[in-house]
């Protein structure tokens, strides 16, 4: 797995490439707590090149979930593939988390 | 014990002979003097003397076969004690013959004769252990020529006893060729002296001693033979006996070659002490290898043997462990304070210790040296230990002189080090290979530990047949499935899969048994009991680790069932009715993932009627996810159709067909997620 951040105006975007699995979920975790760290409340998680997401890293956005909406940070995943949003459709997140088919659509529902 | 038994014989015999011998000697004399007619005494005397000196050098030879070989000090010591023990009998006969020089008696053939015979008795025992004595010298660590050699020299020497029918006249220049055998492979055997070499310097300079006064033992029987011979009247004498004078000059010959190589070796004794010194060290360091003793066993032999070889001032030795920390800490005439001091000085010198070997020469002349100037110490040998790139520790050895180290000792220390290297790394990979095993053994009892969460047997109803295949991953997985039976008429079916897998799996999929058998009690609702579950979960499982669940409550009676979904695989449905396959949707969340707010806006029940032949499948996600070569997945699709098609089949039957197929597709049995699934069939 690869992990870019990148700032585009006030967005942060973290865009994830290949496979999120029990060992490489601790990546994500750290650079979705640098993102907190740094004080962004707009996160978009460019899920493009995101090829397979295991339950560990899935527990890696349900772990933020109730910290973000606290705290008034969006999180917003866009372009995910039709395999890996059914896998957020049957744990039941896509209720949770903000899941858009493109980053201005992800852009335009935070604002 | 028939090597005894023979030995005894050869005593008795030989003094019969030498009884028989005394008698006809004497009687020889008695008859000569008296005028006595009586012919037969020359053979007959010959006769006997031959088989005294036999019997006696047989004894000898069985006697001294039985010794070990390895001990010459004390064979010398037997010479030397039989030797001592015959001349003093021999100077007592000697100062007799003194005392009564002047008297009538000395002029007594007969006393004299027999006191010779006495001598001649003394100097065959003397004679035959010294010559027995050093065949065991000459045959140490022998060579086949030499052994060879060994037995025609023996045999000649036993075939000189038959020279005492013929008269011989030493003077005759022929005399000595017919004998030329005999000295030359005498001369050849003596320089047969390897066991020299075995002997350390104290054991040298006391074989000198012992062979100096064999030989002057040897003498003092060679000056009384000829003595005798010059001055008395004998009917036996040895200065012309062929065989005695050979045994006499063999001996003599060995004892001046050994005596010559003894000096010779003196200087050089104790280097060889020094190598051999070396070689039981690394004996030392390999048997502690071998003997399973401890790695902390290893420094104290590597510190101590290092120390002793080169004659080092001080040591000291710092061991570190796997991972670089401190761990073990020898020093040997030094205090920590100036170790500490010292390594200051090289550290400022930018010598690192750890880094490869160096030879300081004196250190009095680095920089910044006036900080130990108070210390003895000057030339200074560090040897880092290694095995393979791993740095183990570094050894230290400190001379007070100047340029203390030469390249032997260096060369010496460094083959010390890397045996003691390879020695901490066997320990090492030993103990590690141990605890890994203790793992295992964990691993399986965690194992059995989780087979028995399990529902032992699945129930037996004849309205529903229920196959179930569960198959970890790793030793212990997180997936999870359950029955609960209320009545015959009404059942629980329940499966689960927790994030993550191995072991912290494993422990929330414990906790999840106890969830289930707990709430499943209360004969709630479906989604109710998620509700709860979801509560109980959210204290239970840690920040990142969920847990999803489909429950299935059947009324057999009614024949409907209920079910609620949360976040799990939605179960796979086929109706035999309509010949339709699906996938039974509904909205649910998974367990743990909201815990401080209202889970059941997140949960639905899903009530059903089903008809009999139909089937269904709960599924956990490794089944669909499971990947191929090509990284495709198995998918919900493939699991559908294998459904379709083998509807008819029954439980057992479609849980081996899923099976069957899902490995041909992955291609190996090798799983990277934990598979289970329960098969269901309304009858």
């Amino acid at each position: 797995m690869k992990l870019t951040s990148d700032k585009d105006s006030n967005y942060y975007v973290i865009s994830i490439e290949g496979d999120v699995d029990a060992s490489s979920c601790i990546m994500l975790d750290k650079a979705i707590a640098e993102a907190v760290s740094k004080g962004e409340n707009k996160i978009l998680i460019d899920c493009t090149h995101l090829n397979y997401i295991s339950s560990a890293g899935l527990g890696v956005f349900m772990s933020y979930i109730q910290d973000f909406e606290s705290n008034n940070i969006s999180l917003v995943l866009f372009n995910l593939s039709a395999k890996v949003k059914n896998v957020f459709q049957i744990l039941g997140l896509d209720e949770l988390i903000k899941i858009v088919s493109s980053k201005e659509e992800a852009k335009a529902l935070i604002g | 014990m028939p090597i005894k038994t023979s030995n005894k014989i050869f005593v008795v015999l030989a003094a019969l002979s030498w009884i028989s011998l005394l008698a006809l000697n004497l009687y020889t004399i008695y008859a000569s003097s008296n005028n006595i007619p009586f012919y037969i005494s020359d053979p007959l005397i010959n006769l006997l003397l031959s088989l005294f000196f036999c019997f006696v050098f047989l004894y000898f030879k069985i006697e001294l076969a039985k010794k070990r070989s390895s001990n010459f000090i004390e064979l010398l010591w037997q010479v030397f004690i039989i030797g001592s023990s015959t001349i003093l009998v021999s100077l007592f006969i000697k100062f007799f013959l003194f005392l009564i020089d002047q008297s009538e008696l000395a002029e007594n053939i007969i006393l004299v004769n027999f006191l010779y015979h006495l001598n001649i008795g003394l100097i065959t025992i003397f004679l035959g252990n010294a010559f027995y004595v050093w065949k065991k010298m000459i045959l140490y660590q022998k060579s086949r020529l030499t052994n060879i050699s060994w037995y025609i020299f023996e045999y000649l020497v036993y075939a000189s006893i038959l020279l005492n029918f013929f008269y011989f006249d030493i003077t005759d220049w022929r005399f000595y060729i017919y004998t030329s055998p005999l000295t030359i492979l005498g001369l050849m055997l003596s320089f047969n002296v390897k066991w020299v070499a075995f002997l350390n310097y104290k054991q040298k300079w006391q074989s000198i001693l012992l062979i100096v006064l064999v030989i002057l033992i040897s003498s003092t029987f060679l000056q009384e033979i000829i003595e005798r011979h010059i001055t008395s009247s004998l009917i036996i004498d040895l200065a012309d006996n062929i065989f005695i004078i050979a045994v006499f000059a063999f001996i003599l010959l060995n004892c001046f070659t050994s005596l010559l190589v003894l000096l010779f070796h003196l200087p050089t004794s104790s280097v060889f002490e020094q190598k051999f010194g070396e070689v039981m060290i690394f004996q030392k360091l390999n048997q502690s290898i071998q003997m399973g003793e401890k790695e902390e066993e290893v420094y104290e032999i590597l510190i101590e043997s290092s120390v002793n070889t080169v004659m080092a001032d001080a040591a000291w030795l710092e061991i570190v462990n796997e991972k670089g920390n401190f761990k073990a800490f020898i020093n040997k005439n030094i205090n920590e304070i100036d170790i500490f001091e010292i390594k200051k000085v090289l550290r400022k010198n930018s010598i690192n210790i750890n880094n490869e070997p160096h030879y300081i020469k004196n250190i009095k002349n680095y920089n910044y040296s006036e900080r130990i100037k108070d210390l003895s110490f000057k030339s200074i040998l560090i040897v880092p230990l290694f095995s393979n790139d791993q740095l183990l520790g570094t050894m230290v050895l400190l001379k007070n002189l100047n340029d203390g180290f030469d390249k032997e000792m260096v060369d010496i220390i460094f083959t010390f080090v890397s045996q003691a290297s390879l020695a901490i790394k066997n320990f090492r990979l030993i103990s590690e290979a141990i605890e890994n095993e203790r793992y295992k053994e964990e691993l399986k009892i965690a194992k059995e530990v989780q087979r028995s969460l399990f529902p032992e047997s699945l129930i037996f109803n004849i309205h529903v047949e229920m196959s179930a295949f569960s198959k970890a991953a790793d030793e212990v997985g997180g997936d999870y499935y359950d029955v609960y039976e209320y009545s015959n008429e009404k059942l629980a079916v329940v499966i689960g899969d927790v994030s993550g897998n191995g072991t912290s799996a494993a422990f929330n999929m414990a906790q999840m048994k106890g969830v289930f058998q707990s709430l499943i009690q209360l004969d709630i609702p479906s989604d109710q009991f998620m509700n709860y579950a979801n509560k109980a979960l959210s204290r239970c499982l840690e920040k990142r680790s969920f847990i999803t669940l489909s429950l299935f409550l059947v009324d057999i009676a009614k024949k409907t069932f209920q079910f609620a979904r949360a976040g799990h695989c939605p179960p796979l449905y086929f109706n035999n009715a309509t010949k339709e396959t699906y996938y039974l949707q509904s909205k649910g969340l998974g367990l743990g993932i909201i815990r401080n707010k209202d889970y059941s806006k997140h949960i639905e029940k899903i009530d059903c009627s089903y008809s009999s032949g139909d089937v269904m499948i709960l599924f956990t996600d490794g089944i669909v996810e499971a990947c191929n070569e090509s990284n495709e997945e198995f998918g919900f699709e493939r699991l559908k159709n294998l459904l379709f098609l083998n509807s008819h089949l029954n439980t057992k039957q479609i849980s081996d067909k899923i099976v069957e197929d899902l490995y041909a597709f992955t291609g190996t049995k090798n799983l990277n997620d934990d598979y289970t699934f329960l098969v269901i069939k309304f009858i």
